[in-house]
């Protein structure tokens, strides 16, 4: 906890002194400082076990500082918060352990009106995180007793689906447990609507469009905060190099674990892919197969309900939930290692069992993109 | 036939019949009693956590209880978060009633049984492991979700032999002395397990929960005797390279065995074929077989 509590600190001396020296830029500098802090605290003070219980709660404070600092450059904040404010928001209880990351000004909002009373639509929340819960226990005993030895190629896809399907119900639990204590906390008001925040879907993940689209809706408050934040900063370099380095950010702020670092690259990469080849296949063909859905005055030939392009979207959804199982393999339950983090032998010895499929069908589909 | 306990007794047909040794009171049988108890015990237990049985759940009493009350295996740690134990209490309790059935724990036969019996469940309870799983932010491990497993039974049944091994011999005029404050017969079930058997030897220390009892030497099981029903060695394969039971020198009990070759038809040239089936072909090979005299 105490690291939790001197990275606020230390942020905001931070934020502080370069809004009173530089009175610019505060956005990357207080970003790099955060991610040398974090990688400081991981390789020097903390122990491996207990760094990895708080390393979510490190990367959401990161992740709120950051927004503030780049807030008051773009001008979307004119003024410094106050250090009540500040801690105020950062170490909200709503938001702070698991909880999605929402904007300064969000958290300004629920002291406008402050709706203390629990509505009907709130207390939905704790029973949808429940029973997602028992259902991803349910999902994973019958799975474990289908657990049949045999080294066919077909019994370790299947292994790794269901490794990689456990991983996933472990991270939609947290997201609903996240959306449940956001809400309570009051964030997630709407007019006239019923109270929601939204921060994983997992229909768009389980029956993927596309990889993209997997990646969207994994967390969608971090995928907006790497949206506003890195990509829109970097843009001016390439789409790119704005892309890689998206993925780069992601990547320090889930801290020095090689697994984490290999996956993300990965899906960097599989995602620049896909959507380059649906993007030219798209052309070519005249039909809806982007990685997102089109809208309704799109200028295909071929739209969203023609047979034919229903089924080059399940095609290309079945290649995304190939890579997705691919690269959930390696989340699996060695008690030791998962309590630690999963180091690079780990990983490594997962995806050779597979033979680095995943990887070499990616490089097959961009090599088919450059030739088409 | 798990469905219903107050039937058990009409459907209590456990033994095979052609197997007669088990009316000496010898190791062997301790060990079939103690296998055959842990068996019972360790497949309920998993197929009430699978939900094959209407009767019974997951065992919950590890999450977040009182720590006044006391649970079946002592020593295991309480969780906030749980997942699906496997449920050894009910387990036992069936074990208990199921194959204690008609061991009444009046003569020493009874009670060697019994004692047996709960060496077996023992074994199952003692060995049971607690499994984790980490969910937090991109596999960070900020929650956990524990549950008790059961073993796998290859470990209860290696420790059993083991425990067969280092059997512990009783006394025959052993009557067994009520462990703990004596007498006062209710004739509750609870009673029968409340005893303590005296070792033959009274310099050995009485025999624990866990070790298996025997009060008669074993029959020799080289020899044919049709009224034991023990089949004899004559004629048994065995292993010339093993040093253990199942080698030639053990099995053939000194007599010396035999070795031909046989030609024997297998299956052999085994393929896939797309899509799911497997085809082999016979073939005809030569294997050098031992057999005891």
């Amino acid at each position: 906890m105490y690291y939790i509590v001197g990275f606020t600190v230390g942020a905001y001396l931070c934020l502080f002194l370069v809004s009173r020296l530089l009175k610019k830029h505060r956005g990357p500098i207080v970003g790099m400082a955060s991610v040398a802090f974090l990688i400081v605290c991981e390789l020097c003070f903390v122990n491996r076990t207990e760094w990895h219980k708080i390393r979510g709660a490190q990367m959401l404070v990161a992740m709120k500082v950051i927004s503030v600092a780049f807030d008051t450059d773009f001008g979307a904040l004119q003024c410094l918060p106050s250090p009540a404010e500040f801690t105020g928001y950062v170490l909200c209880v709503g938001t702070c352990v698991f909880g999605p990351w929402v904007p300064y000004r969000d958290y300004i909002s629920i002291f406008n009106k402050p709706l203390w009373v629990s509505t009907a639509a709130c207390d939905l929340y704790p029973h949808v995180t429940y029973s997602f819960l028992e259902l991803c226990q349910t999902s994973l005993r019958i799975m474990q007793i289908t657990d049949r030895s045999g080294t066919t190629i077909m019994h370790l896809w299947w292994i790794a689906y269901r490794d990689a399907l456990s991983f996933r119900s472990s991270h939609y639990f947290i997201c609903f447990l996240s959306e449940a204590s956001a809400i309570m906390s009051g964030f997630g008001h709407h007019e006239d609507e019923p109270w929601s925040l939204s921060v994983a879907r997992p229909q768009f993940i389980e029956i993927p469009r596309s990889l993209v689209q997997v990646v969207v809706y994994w967390n969608v408050p971090m995928h907006n905060w790497l949206k506003n934040y890195v990509f829109r900063t970097t843009k001016p370099l390439g789409s790119f190099a704005a892309i890689l380095s998206t993925y780069a950010v992601s990547s320090l702020l889930h801290g020095l674990n090689f697994q984490l670092v290999a996956v993300l690259l990965s899906l960097g990469a599989y995602t620049y892919v896909e959507y380059v080849l649906r993007q030219k296949l798209a052309t070519v063909f005249g039909a809806c197969i982007q990685v997102r859905p089109c809208r309704r005055d799109c200028s295909h030939r071929n739209k969203e309900k023609r047979l034919t392009v229903v089924l080059g979207n399940m095609g290309l959804g079945l290649v995304a939930m190939f890579h997705l199982s691919y690269l959930g393999v390696m989340f699996d339950m060695s008690s030791k290692l998962q309590e630690e983090g999963y180091n690079y032998a780990h990983t490594l010895a997962k995806w050779s069992v597979l033979g680095y499929a995943s990887h070499w069908i990616a490089l097959g589909t961009y090599i088919f993109y450059l030739l088409v | 036939m798990f469905t219903d306990i107050s039937k058990k007794r009409d459907v209590f047909v456990f033994w095979p019949s052609g197997l007669k040794s088990w009316n000496i009171g010898c190791r062997e049988t301790a060990f079939i009693y103690a296998i055959t108890s842990a068996g019972v015990t360790h497949a309920i237990a998993r197929a009430c956590s699978e939900g094959s049985i209407e009767s019974c759940t997951c065992d919950y009493s590890h999450q977040a209880r009182s720590p006044l009350v006391s649970s079946a295996v002592p020593g295991l740690r309480d969780w906030e978060w749980g997942g699906c134990s496997d449920n050894i209490g009910y387990g036992f309790k069936f074990s208990r009633e199921f194959v204690d059935t008609g061991e009444r724990g009046r003569n020493l036969r009874e009670k060697m049984n019994v004692h047996n019996n709960e060496a077996g469940r023992a074994h199952v309870s003692s060995e049971m492991r607690q499994e984790c799983k980490c969910h937090g932010m991109s596999g960070s491990c900020a929650v956990k979700t524990c549950w008790m497993r059961l073993p796998n039974f290859r470990v209860v049944g290696d420790n059993l032999k083991d425990r067969f091994d280092g059997a512990s011999r009783v006394m025959v005029s052993n009557a067994g002395s009520l462990r703990g404050q004596g007498g006062g017969g209710s004739g509750g079930k609870r009673n029968r397990y409340a005893f303590q058997l005296k070792p033959y030897n009274p310099e050995h220390k009485p025999p624990g929960t866990k070790d298996l009892v025997y009060y008669e030497p074993s029959p020799g099981f080289c020899e044919r005797n049709p009224r034991l029903g023990i089949p004899g060695t004559h004629g048994r394969q065995c292993n010339d390279t093993s040093i253990g039971v199942e080698g030639c020198d053990l099995m053939c009990c000194g007599r010396g065995y035999r070795t031909q070759e046989v030609s024997v038809i297998q299956r052999c040239a085994c393929t896939f074929h797309w899509c799911c089936e497997v085809k082999c072909s016979l073939c005809r090979t030569k294997q050098i077989v031992h057999t005891c005299l």
